[in-house]
């Protein structure tokens, strides 16, 4: 049995100059068919190296150097370049999160969503324009006809994002990877967006896969989480869960750090330290460093990511429910 | 569907294309008009340039008794007919020879310019491309090596190495103006390779890239579907501004011989011939071909630096 996406030990490093970076660092994880999976971690903690990998987009100094991206199935690490040439925009995509300069600045936006098609279909030059503008509609930009002959730079940030989407979604992909698709937009636009992509979600039945900072957005979007430390997998959970039991320490500064939204008279915490060097990681636990409950053994060995309790995973020594730790259920 | 809340989103400036865009910003400045009104003037002059020249520019004429060739402006051969702005040493009108001399000119700098763009775009396209690889290093040091020299001693260098007058290429003759425009060409491909590279790898830093990548394009066909149309500005701007460079150089190199051969009209060949006759008082001879020579570069500079500010608008912002 296995998802759409299995991911399995995943490990992708860059050779530098200054030396080796961990990017990602054997990750494993599981996307099933139409399900909403959501990558919360800071910058540099290995999301879009992630999604770069599964698309098979890491270039030189990078590398994937071990594990398996299981793809419907099939390991796309072991497809060659021009399969995967086939694959990526089909049924494998990706949408960035600046959309102006993932944008062509010299084509107008249906020339650009033409161009996917023609890549992936055998659709007349008509037929693939009239596609484009079908596409426009589909993701809520009004005159799409109009627009489609529209330049990038003519468009607002809202509506570039909305083509991008289209441009994404123009082959039926079976699984959509959002690169912080809204940080460069306002709040607003931004609930307009997860509310397009949700639809989308229902109407194509899709996997998602969310990268992001903002664990607001996760909570109302994903049906699970994982939570992503230096280049590892450090917390994995459904959304409720993770929100009602946080077991690691680093993703309950994470939960500290939103203001509620009620009674909000508390002080925001922020998590003391820094994102370690993914060159010279410490030894033990990455989030040692920087975590109130270390000790002996989380500087010295460390933890895997491992079932806490069903469906929940995490990799810290400290992470045992205190429920459980004394011997009872709740 | 997320359609009513559209009121959030406004456009950016009316529907302009890129075309108007520029217009827009070229008119602005009225330096650059200048400039394209000098190179619009030149281009007629060079197209029509049967319909323009009162004579044919070979045919010599007889100076009147009394008088000798050169002859000055105004004055008139013995059949009675008007030479505008005087004859040269073999009495053939100097209008008709600038005219004419105009036209070849501007003939090798277009054709050179164009044949230095094919081979530096392309050496730059594919350096730019495999940056950091063997093959980005052997056609950058190449082009090193090249821009080392001066570009007129190169330009001699190569002469002296094809010969002078026309050349035969195994079973081929290639004229000597065809000739001339291959060296000039050599000379300054290097230039539009750096050029190239410079704004390819600008470009592929750029997501639109990843995101063609992603879409599931080839890297060839990502390089020229997308990132050669984003090249053209810079490019357009650099062979303009070299325009002024190869209209120089080919008059140098026909002013030292080594470019145009007699009896066709050369501007540079005219300089030359005129050097005998300035103590002479003969300043027509001279000032004729010189100025035109003079203001095609003004006009091509003037051009160039307008295009630029037009087509990057952010330097020329910061020059403001």
């Amino acid at each position: 049995m296995s998802g759409l996406l299995d991911v399995e030990g995943l490990v992708t490093r860059f050779y530098t100059e200054e030396g080796v970076v961990k990017a990602v660092d054997g990750n494993s994880f599981r996307l099933e068919e139409d399900e909403a999976l959501g990558v919360v971690g800071e910058s540099g903690s290995g999301k879009t190296v992630t999604a770069l990998s599964i698309m098979r987009l890491i270039e030189a100094p990078g590398r994937i150097e071990a594990g398996r991206i299981l793809f419907r199935g099939e390991d796309l690490l072991k497809k060659s370049e021009r399969e995967m040439r086939r694959i990526r925009g089909k049924d494998l995509s990706m949408v960035f999160q600046d959309s102006l300069s993932s944008l062509n600045p010299t084509l107008t936006v249906g020339a650009q969503i033409a161009r996917v098609l023609k890549h992936h279909t055998r659709l007349s030059r008509r037929a693939r324009w009239r596609r484009a503008v079908e596409l426009l509609a589909a993701v809520g930009i009004p005159e799409p006809a109009k627009r489609a002959s529209h330049y990038p730079h003519q468009l607002s940030g809202g509506m570039r994002q909305r083509a991008l989407i289209a441009m994404a979604i123009s082959c039926n992909p079976k699984l959509l990877i959002l690169d912080e698709p809204t940080t460069a937009l306002d709040v607003t636009i931004e609930a307009q967006i997860f509310e397009l992509i949700g639809e989308l979600k229902e109407e194509f039945g899709m996997g998602v896969f969310l990268i992001t900072h903002d664990l607001s957005v996760v909570a109302s979007f994903c049906s699970r989480v994982i939570i992503m430390y230096a280049g590892k997998i450090v917390e994995e959970a459904g959304v409720h869960e993770l929100y009602a039991h946080p077991l690691h320490p680093y993703t309950r500064g994470l939960l500290r750090s939103i203001p509620p939204l009620e009674g909000g008279e508390a002080r925001l915490q922020s998590i003391p330290g820094e994102v370690p060097d993914l060159i010279n990681l410490p030894p033990g636990c990455n989030f040692s460093p920087r975590c109130a409950l270390a000790d002996e053994r989380c500087w010295q060995v460390e933890p895997e990511l491992s079932g806490i309790t069903p469906g929940h995973r995490a990799a810290c020594w400290r992470a045992e429910r205190p429920a459980m730790a004394g011997g009872g259920h709740d | 569907m997320a359609r009513e809340i559209q009121n959030g989103e406004y456009e950016l400036g009316a529907h302009r294309t890129l075309l108007q865009e520029f217009w827009r910003n070229f008119r602005r400045n009225r330096l650059s008009l200048i400039g394209g009104i000098i190179v619009l003037f030149y281009a007629v002059l060079a197209v029509f340039a049967p319909l323009i020249a009162p004579y044919d520019p070979i045919e010599q004429f007889d100076a009147p008794r009394g008088m000798r060739n050169p002859m000055p402006p105004l004055s008139r051969d013995v059949d009675g007919r008007l030479f505008l702005l005087g004859t040269d040493k073999f009495g053939r009108d100097i209008l008709s020879r600038a005219i004419y001399g105009t036209r070849t000119l501007l003939q090798v700098a277009v054709g050179s310019i164009s044949i230095a763009m094919l081979i530096g775009v392309t050496m730059g396209a594919v350096a730019g491309y495999k940056a950091g690889t063997w093959v980005d290093e052997l056609l950058m040091r190449a082009v090193d090596i090249m821009l080392s020299f001066p570009s007129l001693v190169l330009a001699i260098a190569l002469v002296g190495a094809f010969g002078i007058g026309k050349i035969r290429v195994g079973p081929f003759t290639v004229s000597n103006i065809v000739k001339i425009m291959l060296v000039i060409a050599i000379t300054y491909s290097p230039r539009f390779a750096r050029v190239m590279r410079a704004v390819v790898l600008q470009e592929m830093a750029k997501d639109y890239v990843a995101a063609a990548r992603i879409s599931g394009a080839s890297g060839v066909r990502i390089l020229v579907a997308e990132i050669l149309p984003n090249t053209i500005p810079p490019i357009i701007v650099q062979a303009s501004l070299m325009m002024a460079t190869t209209v120089l150089t080919t008059s140098s190199l026909s002013f030292l011989g080594l470019g145009l051969q007699p009896p066709r009209p050369s501007l540079g060949l005219m300089l030359n011939e005129a050097r005998d006759y300035l103590f002479w008082g003969a300043w027509w001879y001279a000032v004729v071909p010189g100025g035109l020579i003079t203001l095609a570069i003004l006009g091509f500079n003037l051009l160039g630096d307008g295009l630029r500010d037009a087509l990057d608008p952010r330097q020329a912002r910061r020059r403001r």
